[in-house]
């Protein structure tokens, strides 16, 4: 099922701090590690992902190292999380908890008027 | 590589376009195409074409404009950043030439260091900064063998006013080039953004006018000017070193802000302590006369009259003398480094006086010249014919080259004066030569210039030269007349310079001491015996100093063979 772009725009840069809060992964991972655990749900336009592991590292919540490969010796940029970006995570996935929370209990709850 | 992976590079440099940093841009431009070429790959183990697995490559990252758009909102262009550095560059290029007034090569060396980590930072931001950073490099390089394979290391204000002019051009350049650039993105800026970098613009044009004319002030010592224009000059490169770029392109837009500006207090306080340091270093150190005689030293020069002039004042020559003096006599004092001034005594009669001034001047091939400029002025109406003798007693140290020469400066024309009796002067000796000018004026007031040069130039053997002026006096008819009857005697003894070849310290006053031994000498009676120690400490009890004691024998037993054989 292909999510529309509005839905999944906001929550991409939480899904990469979480992605990147268990390992250190270059952008190429990182986009197949958050397929694969969506189960192909979220598959975000390549081109995207770059600015905004640049923004992220620009407000300091990931660190960034160049490695060369050991299987065909080009250079990889690899990302970390950093203390910072661990608090911003926790803070977005409380917020996202939420969010989901009510928009689940507007969904599937019992209707209550006013 | 390239050639083959067109389209991917071309997709690159698209989306990458509009980012102005040089080093993010070869960042992105890295880590896409690492990206690509992964897919890529991937692509051709699947059996693509090249070109195919390129096309794809790139379908899968997305529209180039809406990914270049996105890193451009990341990274906008900022006019703030070269103003930032063209801040941080006067702040601490400030500091530094204070630092070299106070002490010359230490600040010298941290400027340059600066210098160049400096452009190693602008190097990055664009292609014409890059090449501009390479001309300054070496530039700073040429400069450095200038300055270390010069004869002299001693820093002179005129280095220092080269090192600033240098600097400032520097910021200069890169302040035209921000300009230049703003200009040209202002499409991307968008109007009210470019407007507002020009109003940032003129701040730091100010600053750079506050700061030329504050470096300038330093050599005239304009010290309330000094202290305005370095606190007009420090305050907005302050500001602009230690506020963010994005703060000074917000401020510049006055959009409202949504998080506080990115203040470093910490920068703030290390860059106005270092700044308060440098005032304190400048207004507490004697760097102003520290300058004063370091100019000569480097063989400088100076052809003007009127500098020549404003130099001689400065070392101690009466404005009102100095102004009096023609302009042939002042062009011989442009190498001057020391005056001793010696005056008449208060209490001596006299119907004209004389001053002299001993200047010290150094010539670059290690020699010196001292120079005599006496003056004697009369104040009575003679109507006889009159002349001036000046009696110099020069001594010969163990073969030294000593040169003398009067030269006589009267009404504009220059005259050299031969003693009266020529004889040559032998070593280890006291020669007395004695000089006739005539004056033929009758002027009531009457000034003659003379001068005397004598030239030393070192050799072998380190032992002091010297020379003394007698006295000089006046006598009112002709030579031949007993002079006993009309003599006007001043018997003042004229201090002279003792001129080591190899020191400069003219504070040494043995002259002083010889003068008055001649005097203890030639007034003993002849039945006593001369006891050297005693004279020795009577001596230096008087002149409070010490005395050489070999030099004093030695002196002695040529005074002593003097005196009893005249």
């Amino acid at each position: 099922m292909k999510i529309s772009k509005e839905l999944s725009k906001g929550s991409t840069g939480m899904l990469v701090l979480s992605v990147l809060s268990r390992n250190e992964m270059y952008g190429y991972q990182i986009i197949k590690t958050v397929e694969l655990m969506s189960e192909n749900v979220f598959q975000m336009n390549e081109g995207t992902l770059y600015p905004i592991l640049h923004a992220l590292e620009k407000e300091e919540y990931l660190t960034s190292r160049w490695v060369e490969s050991e299987e065909n010796g080009r250079k990889r940029k690899y990302y970390k999380i950093t203390d910072k970006g661990i608090k911003e995570l926790a803070s977005q996935k409380k917020e996202w908890e939420t969010y989901s929370s009510a928009v689940g209990k507007v969904l599937t709850g019992e209707l209550i008027t006013v | 590589m390239k050639n083959e992976t067109k389209i991917l590079n071309t997709y690159i440099d698209n989306v990458c376009k509009g980012i102005r940093d040089r080093k993010i841009k070869n960042e992105i431009k890295d880590e896409l195409l690492s990206h690509l070429l992964e897919v890529y790959d991937k692509n051709i183990a699947l059996g693509m074409t090249d070109e195919n697995a390129q096309k794809d490559a790139v379908a899968h990252m997305g529209d180039s404009e809406a990914v270049s758009k996105t890193f451009k909102q990341i990274y906008p262009v900022s006019s703030a950043n070269f103003f930032q550095e063209t801040g941080k560059m006067f702040a601490w290029g400030l500091i530094y030439c204070m630092l070299i007034m106070y002490k010359g090569q230490i600040g010298i060396l941290l400027l340059i260091s600066y210098l160049f980590l400096t452009l190693n930072r602008i190097k990055s931001i664009n292609k014409v900064l890059n090449t501009a950073h390479k001309a300054a490099k070496v530039n700073i390089i040429l400069f450095l063998i200038f300055l270390f394979t010069y004869n002299n290391i001693i820093i002179s204000k005129n280095i220092v006013i080269g090192i600033s002019i240098f600097f400032n051009a520097l910021t200069t350049i890169i302040y035209i080039i921000t300009i230049i650039g703003l200009v040209k993105v202002r499409k991307e800026l968008g109007e009210e953004k470019t407007y507002s970098g020009l109003g940032l613009a003129a701040i730091i044009s100010i600053a750079l006018c506050f700061t030329m004319v504050s470096l300038q002030l330093f050599i005239k010592q304009e010290l309330l000017l000094i202290a305005l224009c370095i606190i007009f000059s420090l305050l907005p490169a302050g500001l602009m070193y230690t506020i963010s770029a994005e703060d000074i392109d917000r401020l510049g837009t006055g959009v409202p802000q949504e998080k506080k500006f990115k203040f470093s207090y910490k920068k703030f306080i290390l860059f106005f302590s270092l700044s308060i340091f440098g005032i304190y270093l400048l207004f507490t150190s004697n760097i102003f006369t520290f300058y004063q005689p370091i100019e000569y030293k480097i063989g400088d020069e100076q052809n003007d009259v009127n500098e020549i002039k404003d130099n001689l004042i400065e070392l101690g020559l009466p404005e009102n003398v100095a102004n009096e003096l023609p302009e042939s006599e002042i062009a011989k004092y442009k190498n001057a480094t020391e005056l001793q001034v010696d005056l008449l005594p208060e209490d001596t009669y006299s119907e004209s006086y004389y001053t002299s001034y001993n200047f010290t001047l150094h010539k670059d091939d290690n020699s010196y010249i001292v120079r005599t400029l006496m003056v004697i002025e009369k104040f009575e109406d003679f109507k006889e014919k009159y002349y001036t003798e000046f009696f110099v007693d020069c001594y010969k140290y163990n073969s030294s080259d000593v040169f003398c020469k009067f030269l006589c400066d009267y009404d504009g024309v220059t005259k050299e004066l031969l003693p009266i009796k020529s004889e040559p002067i032998e070593d280890n000796d006291w020669k007395d030569l004695h000089y006739v000018f005539p004056n033929t004026r009758n002027a009531k007031k009457h000034r003659v210039y003379i001068s005397m040069t004598v030239k030393l130039t070192p050799t072998t053997d380190t032992k002091n030269y010297f020379f003394r002026h007698r006295y000089a006096q006046t006598r009112l008819d002709n030579i031949n007349d007993p002079y006993e009857k009309y003599w006007t005697r001043y018997d003042d003894r004229l201090s002279c310079s003792i001129v080591n070849p190899f020191y400069i310290d003219t504070e040494d006053n043995n002259d002083i001491g010889f003068e008055a031994l001649f005097e203890i000498l030639e007034n003993l009676p002849e039945d006593e015996n001369l006891n050297l120690s005693e004279l020795e400490s009577t001596m230096e009890e008087a002149l409070g100093q010490d005395i050489d004691s070999e030099l004093l024998e030695n002196i002695v037993n040529q005074i002593t063979d003097e005196v009893s054989n005249p």
